[in-house]
């Protein structure tokens, strides 16, 4: 009988009801989306590496580190020297290392230079090697294996000619178009950045990075002002990233070789990181020492879950103040609905008068208005996650190709639900007042009615 | 057999202002008393002491014999449920309801939902509710229906008085009368004692005894004096 008044009740005021509902609605959409793209944010950034023991890359900052060997965000500042490479795979400790080499795009996304092992050894979520969905690793050089979100937007398939363009930005104007790449496989969606990355062999690194004279190119022999343009162009004109440098006199064996015959062991003397498999992952932090206190050169080895969590920490206050905004935007609506349950008290006098002449108690009036407060904020919670859910469900698309970002369906978790009944909790608390202020008036004035 | 309403050196006072003082009232069973209570002269006051809603500082009101002051609120509360019908001058009805759950939801608090199912259809026949108005929502009627549609509310859970404050004042004159001879009948059919509450005069005539509130209640009594 109370529930059905109060439905009725709400029923006859309908607009501002539904309206209030609606701004809590609103409320508790950006107040469980908050939290939502939160854990989401945090369960995708633990997930993009997994397995590698330890990073090591030039001397600089292990978030920067971090960013550009896992994240594929910002440009390596300084590389390794093969020669240091080499001489940290053959520690002891050391169960394999993969390198890797950074500095070039092709259409926006980033393209990776690094070794067969790198499919091996690296491994994300919960220790997930990448698989492929469709054709084969790279064997020789000029092919590519490209991620899941490359091939899918770009529209590559197996044998589709990949140009890759100098440098990282999203358009570029030096293109290594002597050496088109040819996609050999596809890699299964996985999440993580290694979706929007295309992975060639290092030496194919190597091979476009070569000074055109000396690797037999098709086109005409280039003048010696477009070299030292092209030169330029690679030392100095791109400050924000390192590339793995040419190589030196050494390796002219590449020379007078067709595009496709290029050799697979040119040896590259720098590469961008490095990651590293312990045999046993007590020596880690040993072996990280060790990388730290290099000699011959200034190194720099990350544990990934460790700059990962220092990383997070570091979103961690642009989360706080975003879960304070939901909060008080709840807050807000909470008011609202409190202004509107207030407001109504006038018209409602002459209710509460019926109720009481026909026998209703004072604390009668008291309850229907708690529960006209509880029915408005449920109706709003649900609806505000039902919205929550659908936009992710009708977005969660765009927004993982806009953004990288890979958001799930809210889930029904108890932290959820927690939510949920914190709202509703909040207006059965707010709508005390109103309800008290009617309680008061039913016991004091009674059946009279102020007309 | 005793007074259905009886009222002895009644007190009550608004913030030690007083309002009421009654030395003593009574309406005998099956009495219709026409109250004559111009405005200020303690009338609401008068109602919800009867109804049990305010409880006197001082004396004694005995309701079918029941002393209310020494029951709780919540008790008094059923008590009015159960014996007392109430009709208001206006807005007696919840609009958004429908004019049967309007009348169901004073059987509600009277416990007497489950009585005699077709007690609803007696009842809204004698007040001349034909039964496609039961489903309508009462704020759709008009407010001589609305009025008779609380008559039939109050005389719903068979209470043994009903208490009328005004309840023609809203109604077009020709109506009134029609009204006030509708409600005694409907009242003499269910046994109900009628106190009824009104400042105009003109309907004196219907009832069998007359009581000027003024002159009762010494407060405003010795105002005039």
């Amino acid at each position: 009988m109370l529930i059905s008044l109060a439905r009725a009740s709400l029923w006859n005021r309908k607009l501002t009801v539904i309206l209030t509902v609606l701004s809590i609605a609103v409320s508790t959409f950006i107040v469980l989306g908050v939290d939502h793209l939160k854990n989401e944010m945090k369960s995708s950034f633990s997930r993009t590496v997994s397995g590698v023991d330890l990073i090591v890359g030039a001397r600089t900052g292990p978030t920067n580190l971090l960013l550009y060997s896992v994240f594929r965000i910002g440009n390596p500042t300084n590389n390794i020297s093969w020669q240091s490479y080499q001489q940290l795979s053959q520690s002891p400790e050391v169960a394999w290392t993969v390198p890797i080499s950074l500095g070039d795009s092709h259409k926006g996304y980033r393209v990776l230079g690094t070794t067969a092992a790198y499919f091996e050894h690296f491994k994300y979520g919960q220790s997930q090697s990448l698989v492929l969905k469709e054709g084969q690793l790279f064997e020789g050089a000029l092919q590519a294996v490209v991620g899941a979100e490359v091939a899918d937007r770009l529209g590559y398939q197996v044998g589709s000619e990949v140009v890759i363009s100098h440098g990282t930005g999203d358009v570029s104007f030096t293109h290594h178009d002597a050496h088109p790449f040819r996609v050999t496989g596809i890699l299964a969606p996985t999440g993580t950045p290694v979706d929007q990355t295309v992975h060639v062999s290092l030496s194919s690194i190597e091979v476009i990075h070569e000074k055109p004279q000396r690797t037999a190119l098709s086109r005409p022999q280039k003048s010696l002002q477009s070299e030292q343009e092209h030169k330029h162009d690679h030392s100095s004109a791109d400050t924000d990233h390192q590339h793995p440098k040419e190589e030196s006199g050494s390796h002219q064996h590449s020379d007078n070789q067709s595009e496709h015959r290029v050799d697979e062991n040119l040896i590259p003397d720098s590469v961008s990181a490095m990651l590293v498999g312990l045999k046993s992952r007590i020596g880690v932090l040993t072996f990280q020492r060790k990388v730290n206190q290099y000699q011959q050169e200034a190194l720099l080895g990350i544990i990934p879950g460790v700059a990962l969590s220092q990383l997070w920490q570091m979103m961690g206050m642009a989360e706080r103040a975003l879960a304070l905004i939901a909060l008080l935007v709840l807050v807000a609506s909470m008011l609202g609905m409190t202004t509107m349950l207030l407001a109504s008290m006038r018209e409602r006098e002459r209710e509460i008068a019926v109720l009481r002449a026909i026998g209703a108690h004072a604390s009668f009036v008291l309850l229907i208005i708690e529960l006209e407060a509880v029915l408005i904020a449920l109706a709003g919670a649900v609806l505000g996650y039902l919205l929550l859910t659908g936009v992710l469900a009708g977005l969660g698309e765009w927004i993982t190709s806009e953004y990288g970002l890979f958001i799930g369906v809210v889930p029904l978790s108890l932290s959820t639900l927690g939510y949920l009944a914190l709202i509703v909790s909040l207006a059965g608390v707010l709508a005390l007042f109103p309800a008290w202020l009617s309680y008061r008036r039913a016991l004091a004035r009674g059946l009279s009615v102020r007309m | 057999m005793d007074p259905v309403i009886q009222l002895d050196k009644v007190k009550f006072a608004w913030q030690d202002k007083a309002v009421l003082n009654i030395e003593h009232w009574q309406v005998e069973k099956g009495q219709k008393v026409f109250l004559y209570g111009p405005s200020g002269s303690g009338k609401s006051t008068l109602l919800n002491l009867l109804c049990g809603i305010l409880t006197p500082q001082e004396g004694s009101i005995r309701v079918l014999s029941q002393e209310l002051s020494s029951i709780r609120a919540g008790a008094r509360d059923r008590f009015r449920a159960r014996h007392i019908g109430v009709i208001f001058q206006q807005f007696n009805l919840l609009p958004y309801l429908s004019v049967r759950q309007n009348i169901l939801l004073a059987a509600h608090f009277g416990r007497t939902e489950s009585v005699e199912p077709d007690h609803l259809q007696q009842i809204t026949d004698q007040l001349q509710l034909n039964s496609a108005m039961l489903e309508r929502k009462a704020g759709e009627l008009s407010v001589g229906q609305q009025q008779r549609v609380a008559v039939a509310r109050a005389l719903f859970n068979h209470p043994e008085i009903i208490i009328a404050d005004e309840p023609t004042s809203a109604l077009d004159s020709e109506l009134r009368d029609q009204f006030v001879d509708l409600l005694l009948q409907c009242c003499d059919r269910n046994q109900a004692s009628v106190v009824f509450v009104s400042h105009d005069k003109s309907l004196a005539g219907h009832f069998d005894q007359q009581q000027s509130l003024s002159e009762l209640n010494c407060v405003t009594k010795e105002q005039v004096c």
